[in-house]
């Protein structure tokens, strides 16, 4: 299937959804002025590719801020990655967040609550 | 009203000695969003050596920011009036004030809201984020619940706020918070 790929700017993420080398990204900052009209693709994106998934689907989050219009939106595609693993698929989130950023932290964990899926927690330096 | 320079050498002394940052007044859009952003996050470079604090200062500012063009939206014949934000530093913290007209019948729901923001703990505020998060809007919390209680949250401190007599129809809603560390 085709790729999604989305450069990022200073109020929206890197995204990359890439079944063929099984890269499936988002980074970044995420405050744009509509987060449902820009996160529109992603889930659509992983609709379609839900009807015929890889063996294997680890999903990496490594953000550097996102307001909450899109913690709504990134609840969303955790969603989808849920429904996903309960269909029986190896589905893995990799949440990365900077050492020194507390505020990544508690997200990453407040969506492991949220979310039935395998979920690792994981820091990065820049 | 005369602007003479020494007018605008008083606005500039005050600005100084009250440490404001950057003030704004006008009209409220996403590129004017990331205007004050920006101009404020190169302020931040200078002046703030812990990331974590410029960071969180940045995630304050968005959400006030916006919060000031949901109201806006939410009401027409609202889009051209006149709102401000203000962010200073007093002693080492940050202080952000937002102001934007707000419609007489919003008055009563809107200070409801903060009242019982102010009131709650920590852990409170951590659950009622997560199940707004994961419910959707609620009419307890009205449009800007979410990013109020994210304010509250990442600042653990109490809103100010007031309401100011605008004309028959709307007030002027000044909100403030501290960000202290």
């Amino acid at each position: 299937m085709d790729k999604l790929n989305l450069e990022g700017t200073e109020d929206t993420p890197t995204i990359v959804l890439d079944s063929e080398n099984n890269h499936f990204e988002i980074s970044g900052r995420s405050l744009p002025e509509d987060s449902a009209e820009f996160y529109q693709p992603v889930l659509d994106w992983l609709n379609i590719y839900a009807a015929n998934p890889n063996p294997q689907t680890h999903f990496t989050f490594k953000m550097d801020y996102f307001n909450t219009a899109s913690s709504k939106l990134l609840l969303d595609v955790l969603s989808k990655l849920e429904d996903l693993n309960g269909d029986g698929h190896d589905v893995k989130v990799l949440w990365f967040y900077q050492e020194d950023d507390p505020d990544m932290e508690d997200a990453g964990e407040e969506y492991q609550d949220l979310i039935e899926v395998p979920f690792e927690l994981k820091t990065f330096s820049v | 009203m005369g602007y003479n320079i020494q007018d605008v050498v008083d606005i500039h002394r005050n600005m100084l000695s009250n440490n404001i940052m950057l003030f704004y007044e006008g009209a409220f859009s996403q590129d004017i969003i990331k205007s004050v952003l920006k101009f404020t996050e190169r302020k931040l470079e200078y002046i703030e050596t812990q990331t974590s604090v410029k960071k969180k200062v940045f995630n304050v500012m968005v959400e006030c920011l916006q919060n000031i063009c949901k109201h806006v939206e939410s009401e027409e014949g609202l889009i051209d009036t006149k709102s401000m934000f203000m962010i200073a530093k007093e002693n080492g913290d940050y202080i952000v004030t937002t102001g934007n007209p707000v419609n007489n019948d919003k008055v009563e729901e809107l200070s409801g809201i903060l009242r019982k923001i102010n009131e709650f703990s920590e852990e409170e505020l951590k659950s009622v984020f997560k199940s707004l998060l994961k419910d959707g809007t609620s009419k307890d919390y009205g449009i800007s619940g979410l990013g109020l209680i994210d304010v509250a949250r990442k600042t653990g401190s109490k809103f100010n706020f007031d309401f100011k007599d605008l004309d028959s129809n709307y007030r002027f809603f000044i909100l403030q918070t501290r960000i202290s560390y």
